[in-house]
């Protein structure tokens, strides 16, 4: 039986987003710094964690949604507030940017 | 000589240290937090939370008693127990034996009558005694009126130290604790023969208030995320409100 393991998981998603930016960067000529790769490397290990525990997101975002929790509501908020921006932005100036 | 690095390479290096430009390293800061906020608050639990002990005053009603069960079963009571207790009290007793020869027949003294109006519901409630040390001891709580239905329920005490009995109550024990149905408590300290001069008593009561850490993070991380949202729109910046005037 294979056992999921998030953080290999998330190793190969890092490695395949690497891959994948450096490809870009040969192609479209665009710089791939270290901040990408330290970026990538951050949001892959946050991302595996998440997975992780994912039930213990699930309950507070239920306790958000239904309003048991005020602290859980704000924080059901600020995520749909700040994902709304991002994506905005990113379709406004066509993907440059998620933040302006 | 040939250099270890070609100046072409070095330049890449540079290149590859170089920070972005603020809008991209902004995208890259937003990205982080718009997946580390919600991967923090997936390891938040009830672990994270902390109770803080307030002492809570302890009042005797005025009908209090201190008798004693003798190691054959029977209770004893009238003078056969000099005790020591001033009405309407803080919690501290003396017991002993009037006549000496009885000291080893007490199995378990009892102070009773403990009405649940006159100490609050607690959360945890210590009992120190300086003499003649108990085997064990209990807190008892009890239905005068309806005993069938609502039999003694009997919540055991832990000795923390020589000499020093704590009595955590858990949620269902805070239950019997709250119902109107137990309208009588007792402390019950237990000799099984083991008394033999006097003890003198002191029963304190706390009650727990809990400070949740684990909400204030995920309430604190949703301000930030709210804050971080209305900041990476195109009309506020750090620097306040950008918006352009129209002519």
């Amino acid at each position: 039986m294979i056992t999921i393991d998030y953080y290999g998981l998330a190793a190969a998603a890092m490695a395949t987003s690497f891959l994948a930016l450096l490809m870009l960067s040969y192609v479209r000529k665009r710089t791939l710094s270290v901040w990408h790769a330290l970026t990538i490397g951050t949001v892959a290990g946050f991302a595996a964690s998440m997975a992780q525990s994912y039930t213990g997101l699930i309950d507070w975002l239920t306790l958000g949604i239904t309003g048991v929790s005020t602290s859980a509501t704000l924080f059901v908020l600020g995520m749909g507030a700040m994902c709304a921006v991002m994506v905005y932005n990113i379709l406004a100036t066509r993907g440059k940017t998620a933040v302006r | 000589m040939g250099r270890l690095i070609s100046q072409k390479n070095k330049s890449k290096v540079i290149r590859a240290f170089r920070t972005p430009s603020a809008p991209v390293v902004m995208s890259l800061m937003a990205l982080i937090l718009i997946i580390g906020a919600p991967a923090l608050v997936s390891v938040i639990d009830d672990s994270m939370s902390s109770q803080v002990m307030t002492k809570i005053s302890f009042e005797d009603e005025d009908n209090l008693a201190i008798t004693y069960v003798d190691t054959s079963g029977v209770w004893q009571t009238g003078d056969k127990l000099a005790s020591l207790y001033p009405s309407m009290n803080d919690g501290s007793y003396f017991y002993t034996v009037s006549n000496p020869a009885d000291a080893t027949s007490v199995k378990m003294i009892s102070i009773h009558s403990l009405a649940p109006t006159e100490i609050p519901d607690f959360n945890r409630m210590t009992i120190t005694i300086d003499g003649d040390q108990p085997t064990s001891s209990y807190f008892s709580v009890n239905s005068t009126t309806s005993s069938t239905t609502h039999p003694r329920y009997n919540i055991d005490a832990i000795e923390s130290n020589p000499g020093v009995w704590v009595i955590d109550a858990d949620s269902i024990d805070r239950a019997k604790l709250g119902a109107s149905q137990y309208d009588t408590w007792s402390i019950m300290i237990i000799y099984d023969g083991g008394l033999t001069t006097g003890s003198t008593v002191m029963v304190e009561t706390y009650t727990a208030s809990t400070i949740a850490y684990g909400e204030i993070i995920v309430g604190a991380t949703g301000v930030l995320l709210i804050v971080c949202a209305i900041l990476a729109t195109p009309w506020v910046g750090t620097t306040g409100l950008t918006i352009k005037r129209r002519r």
